[in-house]
């Protein structure tokens, strides 16, 4: 079962391409990948199973095979699922804001079924949409104001 | 975290809702210990719903921006916040 749902999502992610662009980092994180075009998000049986999880709790260690790559997508997939967002927002979402900093606890926060920090972190992302629509660049999404270190 | 214009850091506290007056207060406050932190850094508040008239004037009083409507409307008033104060330090 475990297999076929790992093949499955590698099959859906398989088609994301790697564009030439660097990416955003944050000095001490570890190196990302390249931001990805994405065309769809993993869909089918496994991420309805997934998305009946209720609990973070349970969800977070299902999913710890997963690169962060896909992880993201996965995450993304579930809120679909759950008619959280609309699929072209989602791949929206993913391909813009994707590498920004915090943008994987955001996707994560997305699949907390009925939490206050689910809204939030939708409301977060959209935002932060909006602020790269208008050509601000969003250096950090969902951070804690208290443990941000001083740029130089 | 707002990059605009380049090298001038934005910190925006989204709350979804309108969010208590107490949590606005704490909020803003562990805020402006993240524009201390950052030197020519500025704070904004978005909120999701209305906040409430207090809420409003505490921010007021502590300098910090609102961000009100949709997030394209926020964006807008954003932009207009940070190039006006670009504008205001470019200008002799």
């Amino acid at each position: 079962m475990q297999t076929a749902m790992k093949r499955s999502l590698f099959c859906a992610l398989s088609i994301l391409s790697v564009l030439n662009a660097l990416p955003q980092r944050a000095p001490g994180r570890e190196p990302e990948p390249p931001p990805v075009a994405v065309s769809s998000l993993p869909a089918g049986s496994e991420i309805a199973e997934l998305a009946r999880l209720k609990l973070l709790s349970e969800l977070t260690p299902r999913l710890q095979r997963y690169s962060p790559v896909e992880r993201r997508a996965i995450y993304l997939a579930i809120a679909v699922e759950r008619r959280l967002l609309p699929s072209t927002e989602a791949i929206d979402l993913l391909q813009t804001l994707g590498s920004i900093e915090g943008f994987d606890r955001a996707a994560r926060q997305l699949c907390g079924y009925g939490s206050p920090a689910r809204d939030g972190a939708l409301f977060e992302l959209r935002l932060a949409r909006a602020f790269v629509e208008k050509k601000m660049r969003v250096s950090a999404i969902r951070i804690s104001w208290s443990n941000t270190p001083p740029r130089t | 975290m707002v990059e605009y214009p380049a090298a001038h850091l934005i910190g925006i506290e989204c709350k979804s809702g309108a969010a208590p007056t107490d949590r606005v207060n704490a909020d803003a406050v562990t805020l402006q210990h993240f524009v201390a932190k950052h030197p020519g850094a500025v704070a904004a508040f978005s909120f999701g719903a209305k906040p409430s008239a207090l809420s409003q004037k505490l921010l007021e009083l502590k300098g910090i921006a609102i961000l009100l409507g949709s997030p394209k409307e926020q964006a807008g008033t954003l932009w207009k916040i940070a190039s006006a104060a670009e504008k205001a330090k470019t200008e002799p």
